[in-house]
Parts: C-alpha cells; sequence; structure tokens
C-alpha cells in the first residue's frame, strides 16, 4: 500500500490515493507524533528523542506511558493500525513496511538539487512542490519549529533564485534585496512612480525595526526617480523657506539661546509652542532643526495628526525612530530589551508577559535612548501637532520631558492655542510649573511684519492689494503667504477668506477629500487605493496635486502642505459625503492591511460602529498593553453600547480592567455589565474583577456575592479568584484566611511574571502584614538585604510606600535610610523598573522631609509623584503629595499644603491603601488649618468622611494626634480626649518610634486646654527633645515654639 | 648611504594601521608613497584589536573587510558588558553598511593593509629606523633619514612626512610637535592569547577599580586583558604573569574566572604599564601626525584602530585635497587636525576618565554610554563621507 503524508500547507494522510479520517488527529500528540516521525531519518526516532520534543517538561518515565497512549491512537488513522507504527526496543518507526511519499522531503530534495543547479528554471521547477508552510496548525509547537524553518528558508532560496521578487515581498516585506530588484525593474521600465512606490513600502516595512533605513542601493535608485520629476513634486527641502519667519525675531532668539544654554549646562529644556492654525508653528520646528543641526546636534521629529487612528505614543516614537534612522550607531549604545521594547511599540507587537507593565519598560527605553544620544551632544526632540495626540503620548513626553532636566535635550511641543483636551491640559500645565520650560506663544504679526512677509513672497505685490492681503489675513503668517501668492498669480479670489482649495477642479477635490480623510500623510500604496482608480491615472492625479501645491512629497510619501489645506477639503463635505467617505476608507485600508484602531476609527465615523466593534476591541486590547489606558477606554466608550454577544462581554471585561487599573470607582460597574455579558472563564474572569473593585470600595456584600459558588477549576482565572478572594478576607478583617488564600495563590503564578496579578499579591501580603505588624520588620530587612537585587526592585511599588513608614519612623538611622534607598532606586532605574524607581525616591524624599533636609525632600517628592503619576499609580502619587503637603507646612506655607492634601484625597479614596492614606491626608489637612477653628472643622470632615473600612489600626496615628491637637487647641476638649486615646492605642503598634513623641506633642495641647501648664510645658519638652534625639528637627522645632508659647502665657496669667 | 629615490610625494613612518592605512589610500590616489617601518614584515604587536563600527565601515569601503574575513576573523554580533550587579547585551545588527564587528590580530590586520597600500603602488619598506627628519632651507621638513638593520643610512625625500611611529613617534619628536592637551589618568592592562573559550561575541567586564575582556580573535584564539590604574600595575617574573593576569581578571570578571582558568593560554602575558591619553599637535611645515603618534588614547576604550582608520582617511583626503602646492596644504592639514580632535574631543574625555579606573558599576556605564554616543558621531561622519573622496587626478599627483 502506498502512503502519502502531506505537510506542506496542510496535514492529510493518503492511503493509495484516498483520503484517511482525520478524526485520530483531533489528539494534539498523537499527530504531533506521526508528524515527527514522518519528518525524522527512515521515518524513525530514539523514545527519549520523542519525549524531549513532544513532553519536554515530564521525566522519561512519566512520559514513557503517554507515548504508547500517544502511540495507540496514532495508528488508527491508517487503514491498517497493527503495522502503522512500530515500538522495538527504544526505537519508535513510521510504517516500516510501506511505500510513504512525505511531500515536505520531496520538496526539500528537490530544492536542494535546484538550488546546486544554481538555475531559474530548476528553482521554479521545485517552487512546483510547494505546498505551503510546513504544518500551519502547528505554528507554535516548537518541535516543528526547526523543520518549518528549516523548508521556509530553502523555499525563500527557490524564489530568490527564480527572481520571485514580488512573493518574497509578501513572505517578508522587510526583503531588502527583492524590493531593489523590484525598484530596478520599474527604473528600467521608466516607471519612475513605481519606483518611489516600492522605496515606500520598503520604507513602511522596514520602519519596525530601529536604525534600519532602506540601504544605499534602494536610495540610490529612489533618488534617480526623484531626478526625473519636475521641482514641484520634488520632496519638500527641510529647512522652511526664510519668509515664513518674518516677524519672529524674538521667538528665534529665545529658541536660539535654549539650545545654547541646554548646550552650555547640560540641563535640559522643554518648549511649548502654541498659535492658531496658520501661525507658524510647523515653519518653526523647521527652522529650529536646522538649527539644531549647524551646532552638531541630533534631532528626530514626529507629529501627532499623520494618521486618523493612529498607534498608541506614535508621534513621540515617531521622534525616536527618526532620530534613531539617522543616527543608527546610537542603537550599538543601548540594551537589546531597551530595543526591543521599543520595536515591540514601533510594531505594535504585544507580548503575553507584560500586561499593565510593559509600558513602564517602554518609558524606561525611550528614556535611555535619549540618554544615548544626548551623552555626547545635544539632541532636540519635536514633537508637532500635540493637540491630537493621545493620553499615552502626552504621558510619555512628560516623563520624558522630566528626565530630559539632566541631559542636553530640548523638547519641543507645538500644538494649537486654543480648547485643549484634558490629557493636553494637564501636560501642559504640570510642565509650564517648571522652571525649565519655556513657552512661546505664537501671536499674529503686526501690519509691519505682514506686510514685508507678503512682500518676500510676492515682491510685486504693492499698495492696495499689499494691504488688502494684510488685512484678510488677520496676521497668520499662513493666510498672508496663500494671499499674496494668490494675489499675484490670480489663482484664487481673496474677497472669500482664504478659499485655499476652491481653485482645484471638482474632481482632483473629491479625490483629495477622500484622502483626506485618513489623514494629514499617506503613502502612495494609500493614494492608490482610496482613490479607486486605475495606477496610472492615480499617479497621474497625485502628480497634478503636486504641481498644484495641495500636496507635497516627503521621504517616504506625501502629506497636505498645511494641515489647513486638510481641513478645508474635510469642512467643504456634506456630512452624509465625509460619512460614505469614512465607510470607503476603512473598506480600502482593511484591504491594505491597516491596523485594526485605523479601520475601526473609520468604521465608526462612519456610523458603522457595529462593524467597528472587533476592530476597536483589537486596538484596545494592543493600548492596554502598552499602558495607553485612557486611550484604550475611549475606543471602548464609542463601541461600548454597539457590541453584541461574545464581544459585550469583552468589551465590559476589559473596561473593568482599565477602569480599575485607572482606579476608577465605574470599574465595579463595568464589572457588573461584564459579569451579565458573559459566560463561561470570561464570566469568572468578570466576577473575580468585580469582586476585587467592590472590596477595594469598600462593598463587601458585593464581593462576597460576585465570589459566591466559584470554585477553582484549574483554569486561566484561578489566581484572579483567589487574589479577589484574598482580597475580601483582608478588607473583612479575616487576615488569617487573606493570608492562607494568598499564599495559595503564589503557588499559581508563575516565577518571573511581573503582571498585575504578582503586583496584586504583593500588596496583598503586604497589606496583610501591615496590619499585623509584621511587614516592617520585614520590608527593612529585605530592602538592606535586596537592595542590589532586581527583583526586589520589582516587587516594591506605590502599596508599599504607607508599608515603609516604620522604616522612617524607626529606629533605622537617616543616613541609612538615605543610602538604602539610593541603592535600591539604582537597582531598579537598571532593572527598568520605574514602580521601583518612583518607591525609592518617595522613601529618600521622606527620609529627606523627616530629618529636616526640606529642598532634598521637595525635589525627591515631586520627582516621584511625576514619575508616578506618569505610570499611572495614584496611589503612589497621592502618598508624595500628602508628604509635599508636608514640606510645604514645614516651611509656613499652609496654603499649599492644604491644596496638594485636597489634590491627594480623590487619588488615595479608590486606591488599594486608602484606609492607610486617607486618614493621614486629613492628619496633614489638619495641621496646616489657618487656624484652631479651621482645624476643628477639618476633624468633623475627617470623621464623617473616613468610614469605619478606611481605619487601619496603625494609621490611625497620623490622623488622631493632629485631631487631638487641633480639638485641644480649639477648646473642644471631649473630642480632643476621644483622639488622644485612639492615638494612644495605635501608638502601642508603634513602638520604639517618634510617635511617642508625636503623642506627648498632643498631650501637652490638651493639658494647656485644661490650664494645666505645666504639664503641658514638660509634656512638649519631653515630646521635643525625643524628637531631637530621632533626628527630626522640624517636629523638635516646633514643640520648641510651642514651648516658647506656653512659656509666655505662663508669664502673662495672672498669680 | 641608501637613497631610496630622489623624490617621493609622501613619506609615511610608520607601517601599522594608520601609516598603512594612510599610504594605501594616497598610493591608491596615485601619490608616489614610501611607507618605512623599523620591524620586520608582519609582525605582532600589543593591541586592543576591537574594531568599532566605524572602522569595519571603513574597511568595507576600502575593499578590504573581505580579506579580514577570510583570514579566518570571527564576526562579533554581541557585545555584553557585565557590571556584576547587573549585565547589558547589545547586538550589532547591520546599520552604516557594517553587520559585524571584528577583532583582527595586528599582524593579520597590518598586513592587509601593508599589502593594500603596496598593490596600489606605495613602496614599502620594513627593517628602517627613522632617527630625523630632513629640513630645507626653509626649515620645513622635507625628508627622513635613519638606518636600516644592517646599520646602513638611509635618506629619503618628501614634502610632506607622515609621522604613524606609535605614542612615541620619533617623527614627533623630530619635528617638536607640542602636545596640547594630556589625559589625567593612565590605567594598565594585562593581555594575552587563549584558546577554549566560545567565540561569541565581545565580553567586557567592570568592577569598581578593575576592567576585563574576552575579545574572540584569529585562529580560534580569544584575546584576554585585564585593566587597572597604572599605579596598581607591578611587573612580576615572566613566570608570574599569568596568575597575576589570573588575579586581576578575578577582581574584574569573578563570574568568568573559572571558564578563563580552564581555557588554554597560548601565547606569553604581555603587560602594558600605561600612559596618559595625549593629544598632539598634528601638523606643521612638511609634516603631519597620524594615529597614535598624534593621538593616543588609553586602551580601556578599545578605540586605537578605529580612530587610527578615520584619521588615515581624513589625513589622506586633506593631502589630496591641497593637490600638492604646500600653501593649500597648510590649511587642508589645519582642517583635518580640526576634525580629528572634534570627533576625539568626548571619546578622549570618556576614555581618560575611565582610565581613572575611579568609578563605580553606575558611572562606569554612564562613561562607557558616553563612548557609544560619540562612536555614533563618528559613523555619522564616515558615512556622510563619499566613498571616494581619496581618488585623485593622476596628473595632478605629482604636481609641486
Amino acid at each position: 500500500m502506498s502512503i502519502d503524508i502531506r505537510m506542506l500547507g496542510r496535514f492529510e494522510v493518503l492511503a493509495d490515493g484516498e483520503l484517511c479520517p482525520a478524526d485520530p488527529w483531533r489528539r494534539k500528540h498523537a499527530a504531533a507524533l506521526v508528524k515527527l516521525l514522518a519528518l525524522a531519518p527512515r521515518r524513525s526516532l530514539h523514545r527519549e528523542q520523542l519525549i524531549d520534543q513532544l513532553w519536554p517538561d515530564v521525566a522519561v518515565t512519566d512520559a514513557a506511558p503517554r507515548l504508547h497512549k500517544a502511540a495507540h491512537y496514532a495508528r488508527h488513522g491508517f487503514p491498517f493500525p497493527e503495522r502503522a507504527l512500530l515500538l522495538r526496543g527504544d526505537t519508535v518507526t513510521l510504517l516500516p513496511d510501506d511505500a510513504v511519499r512525505v511531500d515536505a522531503l520531496e520538496f526539500e530534495a528537490q530544492a536542494v538539487a535546484a538550488l546546486a543547479d544554481g538555475t531559474g528554471p530548476a528553482a521554479e521547477q521545485a517552487l512546483a512542490s510547494y505546498g505551503g508552510t510546513l504544518l500551519p496548525g502547528d505554528r507554535y509547537e516548537p518541535w516543528a519549529e526547526q523543520h518549518r524553518a528549516r523548508l521556509d528558508a530553502l523555499h525563500a532560496q527557490l524564489l530568490r533564485q527564480a527572481a520571485r521578487w514580488e512573493a518574497l515581498v509578501e513572505l517578508d516585506p522587510a526583503d531588502e534585496e527583492a524590493h531593489v530588484a523590484l525598484m530596478r525593474g520599474y527604473a528600467d521600465a521608466g516607471d519612475r512612480t513605481s519606483v518611489l512606490r516600492q522605496f515606500e513600502r520598503m520604507d513602511r516595512a522596514l520602519r519596525h525595526e530601529l536604525g534600519i533605513a532602506p540601504g544605499a542601493e534602494a536610495v540610490a535608485l529612489r533618488d534617480q526617480a526623484l531626478a526625473g520629476l519636475t521641482a514641484a513634486t520634488l520632496p519638500a527641502p527641510r529647512r522652511p523657506p526664510g519668509p515664513a519667519l518674518v516677524g519672529r525675531d524674538g521667538t528665534l532668539a529665545a529658541l536660539r539661546s535654549a539650545l545654547d544654554d541646554t548646550a552650555t549646562t547640560g540641563a535640559g529644556r522643554t518648549v511649548l509652542v502654541t498659535g492658531p492654525p496658520g501661525s507658524g508653528k510647523t515653519a518653526l520646528l523647521g527652522w529650529l532643526r536646522s538649527e539644531a543641526a549647524r551646532r552638531g546636534w541630533r534631532s528626530g521629529a514626529g507629529a501627532a495628526a499623520t494618521i486618523e487612528g493612529a498607534w498608541p505614543y506614535a508621534p513621540v516614537l515617531e521622534a525616536l525612530a527618526d532620530l534613531c534612522r539617522a543616527h543608527p550607531a546610537l542603537l550599538d549604545g543601548l540594551d537589546d530589551r531597551y530595543r526591543g521594547e521599543l520595536e515591540a511599540a514601533l510594531a505594535l507587537r504585544t507580548t503575553d508577559d507584560q500586561e499593565g507593565v510593559g509600558h513602564q519598560r517602554l518609558f524606561v527605553a525611550t528614556g535611555a535612548l535619549l540618554g544615548v544620544a544626548a551623552a555626547s551632544t545635544g539632541v532636540l526632540l519635536l514633537v508637532d501637532d500635540a493637540h491630537d495626540a493621545d493620553d499615552a503620548s502626552l504621558r510619555l513626553l512628560h516623563y520624558l520631558a522630566r528626565g530630559a532636566h539632566h541631559m542636553r535635550v530640548v523638547i519641543v511641543v507645538a500644538h494649537r492655542g486654543a480648547e485643549h483636551s484634558e490629557p493636553l491640559e494637564e501636560f501642559r500645565s504640570s510642565v509650564v510649573r517648571r522652571p525649565d520650560t519655556l513657552a512661546l506663544p505664537l501671536g499674529s504679526l503686526d501690519e509691519d511684519s505682514a506686510r514685508a512677509l507678503a512682500r518676500a513672497v510676492a515682491p510685486g505685490l504693492a499698495g492696495e492689494q499689499l494691504a488688502q492681503v494684510c488685512e484678510l489675513a488677520g496676521g497668520l503668517p499662513f493666510a498672508v503667504t496663500e494671499l499674496a501668492r494668490a494675489a499675484v498669480d490670480g489663482s484664487g479670489g481673496m474677497s472669500a477668506g482664504l478659499a485655499l482649495t476652491a481653485r482645484l477642479a471638482t474632481g482632483t477635490r473629491d479625490l483629495l477629500a477622500r484622502v483626506a480623510v485618513v489623514g494629514n500623510a499617506f503613502d502612495t500604496d494609500e493614494f492608490v487605493a482610496l482613490s479607486g482608480l486605475p495606477d496610472e491615472l492615480a499617479y497621474a492625479r497625485l502628480r497634478s496635486a503636486l504641481a498644484g501645491r495641495v500636496l507635497e512629497r516627503t521621504e517616504t510619501g506625501y502629506r497636505f502642505r498645511h494641515a489647513l489645506l486638510r481641513e478645508d477639503l474635510l469642512a467643504a463635505l456634506p456630512p452624509e459625503r465625509l460619512t460614505a467617505l469614512h465607510r470607503d476608507a476603512a473598506d480600502r485600508l482593511a484591504v491594505l492591511g491597516a491596523s485594526p484602531a485605523r479601520v475601526g476609527h473609520h468604521l465608526a465615523a462612519a456610523g458603522a460602529v457595529a462593524e467597528a466593534v472587533p476592530h476597536l476591541l483589537a486596538a484596545a486590547r494592543t493600548e492596554t498593553t502598552l499602558g495607553a489606558y485612557r486611550d484604550a477606554l475611549a475606543l471602548l466608550e464609542q463601541v461600548r453600547a454597539h457590541a453584541t454577544g461574545r464581544s459585550r462581554a469583552e468589551v465590559a471585561v476589559l473596561r473593568g480592567d482599565l477602569l480599575a487599573a485607572l482606579g476608577d470607582r465605574g470599574a465595579v460597574e463595568a464589572y457588573r455589565e461584564a459579569v451579565r455579558a458573559s459566560t463561561g472563564e470570561l464570566q469568572r474572569r468578570a466576577r473575580a474583577g468585580l469582586a476585587r473593585a467592590a472590596t477595594y470600595g469598600g462593598d463587601m456584600a458585593t464581593g462576597a456575592d460576585a465570589l459566591e459558588g466559584l470554585e477553582l477549576n484549574g483554569g486561566p482565572n484561578d489566581a484572579a479568584i483567589l487574589l479577589a478572594q484574598g482580597n475580601l478576607f483582608y478588607f473583612s478583617g479575616d487576615l488569617e484566611r487573606a493570608w492562607d488564600v494568598a499564599e495559595q495563590a503564589r503557588a499559581l503564578l508563575v516565577t518571573g511574571d511581573e503582571g498585575w496579578q504578582l503586583l496584586d499579591l504583593v500588596s496583598l501580603q503586604g497589606l496583610v502584614a501591615h496590619n499585623r505588624g509584621e511587614w516592617f520588620e520585614r520590608l527593612t530587612l529585605e530592602l538592606q538585604q535586596g537592595r542590589h537585587a532586581p527583583q526586589v526592585a520589582a516587587a516594591v511599588f506605590d502599596s508599599h510606600l504607607c508599608v515603609a513608614e516604620y522604616l522612617l519612623y524607626g529606629p533605622t538611622p537617616y543616613a541609612r535610610v538615605l543610602e538604602l534607598a539610593r541603592t535600591l532606586r539604582a537597582t531598579a532605574q537598571r532593572a527598568g523598573v520605574l514602580r521601583g524607581v518612583a518607591f525609592a525616591s518617595a522613601l529618600l524624599g521622606e527620609a529627606g522631609l523627616l530629618s529636616g533636609d526640606l529642598d532634598l525632600a521637595e525635589t525627591e517628592l515631586t520627582e516621584s509623584a511625576e514619575l508616578h503619576r506618569d505610570i499611572g499609580a495614584r496611589a503612589g502619587e497621592a502618598h508624595c503629595l500628602q508628604r509635599l503637603a508636608e514640606v510645604h507646612l514645614a516651611r509656613g506655607d499652609r496654603a499649599r499644603a492644604r491644596q496638594l492634601c485636597e489634590q491627594a484625597l480623590p487619588l488615595a479614596r479608590w486606591s488599594a491603601i486608602a484606609m492607610h492614606l486617607v486618614q493621614r491626608i486629613y492628619g496633614t489637612l489638619i495641621a496646616s488649618a489657618d487656624d484652631p477653628t479651621d482645624a476643628r472643622d477639618l476633624v468633623h470632615r475627617a470623621e464623617a468622611t473616613i468610614a469605619e473600612k478606611d481605619f487601619c489600626s496603625f494609621c490611625s496615628v497620623m490622623l488622631a494626634v493632629p485631631a487631638a491637637t487641633a480639638c485641644a487647641d480649639a477648646g473642644d476638649l471631649l473630642a480632643a480626649r476621644r483622639h488622644l486615646t485612639a492615638a494612644q492605642r495605635s501608638v502601642r503598634l508603634w513602638e520604639g518610634t517618634a510617635w511617642q513623641a508625636g503623642l506627648d506633642e498632643s498631650r501637652a495641647h490638651l493639658a494647656a486646654a485644661e490650664g494645666d501648664l505645666a504639664a503641658a510645658r514638660r509634656l512638649v519638652e519631653q515630646a521635643r527633645g525625643d524628637f531631637t534625639a530621632i533626628g527630626q528637627p522640624i517636629d523638635a522645632a516646633r514643640c520648641a515654639a510651642y514651648a516658647d508659647r506656653l512659656a509666655g502665657a505662663t508669664a502673662a496669667a495672672p498669680t | 648611504m641608501d637613497r631610496l629615490s630622489d623624490r617621493y610625494d609622501v613619506i609615511v613612518v610608520g607601517a601599522r594601521c594608520a601609516g598603512a592605512a594612510t599610504a594605501m589610500l594616497l598610493a591608491r590616489a596615485g601619490l608616489d608613497v614610501l611607507v618605512v617601518d623599523h620591524a620586520v614584515r608582519g609582525s605582532d604587536t600589543l593591541s586592543t584589536h576591537a574594531l568599532m563600527r566605524a572602522g569595519v565601515a571603513q574597511l568595507t569601503r576600502w575593499g578590504l573587510l573581505s580579506a579580514v574575513q577570510e583570514a579566518g576573523t570571527p564576526a562579533v554580533t554581541t557585545t555584553v558588558f557585565d557590571y556584576g550587579t547587573h549585565a547589558t547585551t547589545v547586538t550589532i545588527r547591520a546599520a552604516a553598511g557594517v553587520s559585524a564587528l571584528y577583532a583582527p590580530r595586528r599582524h593579520v590586520l597590518d598586513r592587509i593593509l601593508v599589502d593594500a597600500a603596496e598593490a596600489a603602488g606605495a613602496e614599502v619598506r620594513f627593517g628602517v629606523s627613522v632617527r630625523d627628519v630632513l629640513r630645507d632651507r626653509t626649515g620645513r621638513v622635507c625628508g627622513v633619514e635613519g638606518r636600516d638593520r644592517r646599520g646602513r643610512p638611509v635618506v629619503a625625500t618628501a614634502p610632506l612626512v607622515v609621522g604613524a611611529d606609535g605614542i612615541w613617534s620619533t617623527v614627533a619628536a623630530a619635528v617638536g610637535a607640542p602636545v596640547v592637551e594630556q589625559g589625567r589618568h593612565a590605567g594598565a592592562a594585562w593581555c594575552t592569547y587563549v584558546t577554549g573559550l566560545p567565540a561569541d561575541g565581545f565580553r567586557w567586564f567592570y568592577r569598581p577599580g578593575a576592567a576585563a575582556g574576552f575579545m574572540p580573535t584569529n585562529d580560534g584564539a580569544t584575546c584576554v586583558f585585564t585593566g587597572m590604574a597604572s599605579d596598581r600595575f607591578r611587573v612580576p617574573g615572566r613566570a608570574e604573569r599569568w596568575p597575576a593576569l589570573l588575579e586581576t581578571f578575578a577582581a574584574a570578571a569573578p563570574a568568568a574566572i573559572d571558564r578563563l582558568r580552564e581555557a588554554t593560554p597560548v601565547e606569553p602575558v604581555r603587560g602594558w604599564p600605561g600612559t596618559p591619553s595625549l593629544r598632539r599637535h598634528a601638523h606643521g611645515p612638511g609634516w603631519a601626525l597620524v594615529g597614535d603618534a598624534g593621538y593616543y588614547k588609553d586602551p580601556l576604550g578599545t578605540h586605537g584602530i578605529t580612530q587610527a582608520l578615520r584619521d588615515a582617511e581624513l589625513l589622506a583626503d586633506a593631502i589630496l585635497r591641497a593637490a600638492g602646492d604646500p600653501a593649500a596644504l597648510d590649511a587642508t592639514l589645519a582642517d583635518y587636525q580640526r576634525r580629528r580632535d572634534v570627533l576625539s574631543a568626548d571619546l578622549f574625555a570618556a576614555t581618560d576618565a575611565l582610565a581613572s579606573y575611579a568609578w563605580d558599576v553606575d558611572e562606569v556605564a554612564l562613561l562607557l554610554r558616553r563612548l557609544a554616543s560619540a562612536m555614533s558621531d563618528e559613523v555619522d561622519a564616515i558615512t556622510a563621507r563619499p566613498a571616494a573622496t581619496w581618488t585623485y587626478p593622476a596628473e595632478q599627483a605629482h604636481a609641486g
């Protein structure tokens, strides 16, 4: 009997030409056994070789029965089971006695012969027997990898030998040789546009790799093609024409001095360029880039508005990729891990093990790249059109802008000046406060400058015409330029405003509107696809749009000469036409293989929201992986009401996860919806999420309901369920069971996993230990012993900040705490763990605060608060803001202290450490009150706000002490005594710390209020002495001042 | 007296990488070039070996990389920086026309360059020790005089003498080239070759006060070096040098010392007591300096060969641009010096700081980052230059 085993492009077994039943192959290991043997020499392998490949993690003795079982089922895939598989001694053989043909092996033999022959026809002949990639159904099976790679390589070599370049490009879009061969073919045929189009395709394929650009041969072919084009259609020069910057002398001087200052001092700057559309922002950025180049600086530029539905971090990553392309050797100084992070983000690749924390490494990677680039010379990073930037981009820019302070880096962000989106406003208001930020608004040109500009553009313009141009332009440089040109060449009416595109023929306008829908920039493939025209006709239209100065060529495609031209085209479209064009764009971009975000964006814009659901859901997942939570949420909000079935459940679960990650109480409702919409594992995940979110929000009943009847099933959501149970036990006060369940969860989590579940686990165990009073010592010990170990840096995070208090108030000398924190920070920095960096900075700041170094405290706490905010760790941010409030309080700026507390409160309230943090924030708020009455009112507010669930017996001291003091000062003795009792209870848990002194200070206030000034003096002196001894000079000074006041009061008292 | 020829266009003193490369480029452009070197043909010399990206880019452009590869020099595509607390891996990927780095033995690289110079028409004389330069009536340098291996006097004249004779340059001393900048620190090193280590890329190790490295080179051997501040360098008896190397290696790379102990040393251990980096004024009437003769940097920066090749091209370019006009030559040589100094300034500063060995692991990582950044400038400068700037119209070659 003859047997055919087909493995290329499929898996089938035929006996005498008849297809055998496929049922046995549903058993994974049975099928794998046959496949492996079919590919082996003489179809025979040692049984240990098979076991190694099929059950790599199982001992040989345990795997042997599995092998026998697999063989048993495999036999039934053949018409004669008894002789299909032979296990003799230690050897397993497939079909030892039959004539067997294996297509993969036949192809391999033919390919080898054809390659030895070296001719095109021989390669074609071998290619004819290629049925597709090896075993596509086993794409992720490690045992198939080597075989597949070998055959794929042979296939590619044959294609090369046969000069089948299109097929090679399809196989590997980054195959440079194939692109160049295609370009050369087009060039020989005189088809310049196709040469350029192929170049764009190659360039696009290479963009996912940092620092990789088309090679010299491809560039030469492109340049040859460009050389044959008319001047108007050539790429726009990088340096803008001089007249565009007429009247901006002050701005130019400020920018020059920003570059020079940074070059001299090594301290980076951030520049915000704002102005209405047409005010010359982009021209200014172009000029600045040439100024930087003149100084030998490196630069990279990106723009936010380039395409609709762009990827997260797009303009920033674009700028960094631009930098690397111009200076590829910079990557020789960048750790592979960082390069990998950047490339994954550029390619929108997502990896499973990064859920929720991958973006932190991306942040570190971008910082590291800038660090290398700026280590020997200045770097200019330009981000244009930031008003269209996503939230993630602005957070990353904020992070870079802060980090650039110590580098020769100037970051320039240009955006329109009118109303800002919330993320842009948050970015601006934070950046503007920094002393190294330069805000440069671009206003209207004055009359003289406008005239000068108009004359520079159109030298013949004079008299009334000139005046009219200036009047109509309203001081906008772009308008002046356009109107002046129009006035001279008569190409456009001046009376009807700008009418930028009015002069275009209707057909051209319509075509350009189709393109305008997708964004400001596009490549030839997109233009042709969107035009719906045959290539030649589309090329002709493209040339005429270039000649008409509506479009301009870029190095990698085309763009509208000015964003206003695109906006003008879109504004002129009736709504139904715009909708139709979006629909059309979605369909055509989908055919081109555009990202789900782009396709989904256009579908949604076309009103086909239901159709957009899977696309936008996929896009939201990518955004989530890259840490762009708010952007992901915005996508989900678009489709939420339109999703049905499983998509609805998936949208709801992801939405819950995102809201929970952002500390938004809406997570509970989102998860409720998810539970209703889902079934099976997805519902288990939703219920675990609901329980966790509800528990964090203090709603134990909902938490318990959600988990009711949810048993472990060995599935993917067991760890999440256990963690939810653990949190429920913890917040219900059952510490024992919380700890047990957490230990159970730990066993399920893979070592080395840095996902949110591990963080949740560490947090939960930390909190349990905190309440037990055990964690302090444990953390101190871990930090001291493991400050050089990356895994310790990775395990600390914002929830631990509160836990670290013991270290601060305890017996460890501050110099030691500072050293510890600095080392930990260096370790975390090296490991690329921003949580750890932020934690260590906060610890440094707190140690500075308590030891009286307020400048250090302010610097570090500000840095830590901002870093926590950049990475979306709101609890850590709240913690630092509260500590910053103490810094300002110590400096006597009570108003600023209160402001910071108010800022911290909403962030703290919904965090996992609310029960610890909220009390402290109120404590500081009370201490920051201007007078005793206000302080007493704040105590009332705290009492009314802090529910039982917010209560931590350790942390209550931080509220009880200031509350007792405030009530005593306000004469409310009953309340003062009550708070003092609470404080005493809590202080007992803090043995050997400075809180004893804090308690004495409060007692002094109560004694004074009770009229026992002698006791008051004694107590405050005691407190002062203790604070001094423990090294908290600010507290000691406060006690000393109070002691003086008491002394004054005693002196003034009637005898 | 052995009067080699009436007159050459250029005499290059030193046939190692800077001198041979300069001579090759000038000869390829049609100039009459004499190269003299006191050593014998194909001899070895103490070296840092590693060619950085710019150096490989130049060998590629000159058509010589294939000879380096054919000599069995392993391609290096991975560099690991091991700091003890952490390690950084950098994969060298194809960019700027370079897809791997190399660390050829000097008897391989220098010979390839000398052969290429000879193939281009340069006359190369080994075993000639230059003692002094000759000057014309105006004091302008116009040739060299020295002795051959048998002690016979040798004299040769040319309108330009290039000193490529290393840090202790005779030419630099003879013309009185001033040292314009000197480093503050000096690093010492032990170095040898071993077999039995995998050729899996460059491995650099840094610990406070110590550095070490593995560089896979020709014949299946690996160059092993250890570095320390020069004041810690002691010269023991010859037999004690391998233990001395092992001891300093263990300080810098405790995790790799066992691997090294198991390897087989195949050559004697050589020591370098260290001398501070220095930059000399690079040109004067009738003379110019290239390579270590003009600009020596501590070996810990592993940039010497790369800079030698780069400056050879910058110098050859300057000579050719002057087209034989002495006045123009003074200007183009000044431009050569300016370009050399701009490209080297950061490398010099960072290398000097490295040579202090007074860094901790974070500081050394920052210094290495600075080196990488400066080398990127160098690659940009090299790749921005047209590949054939050194072609020189033959009819102008003998002008003047």
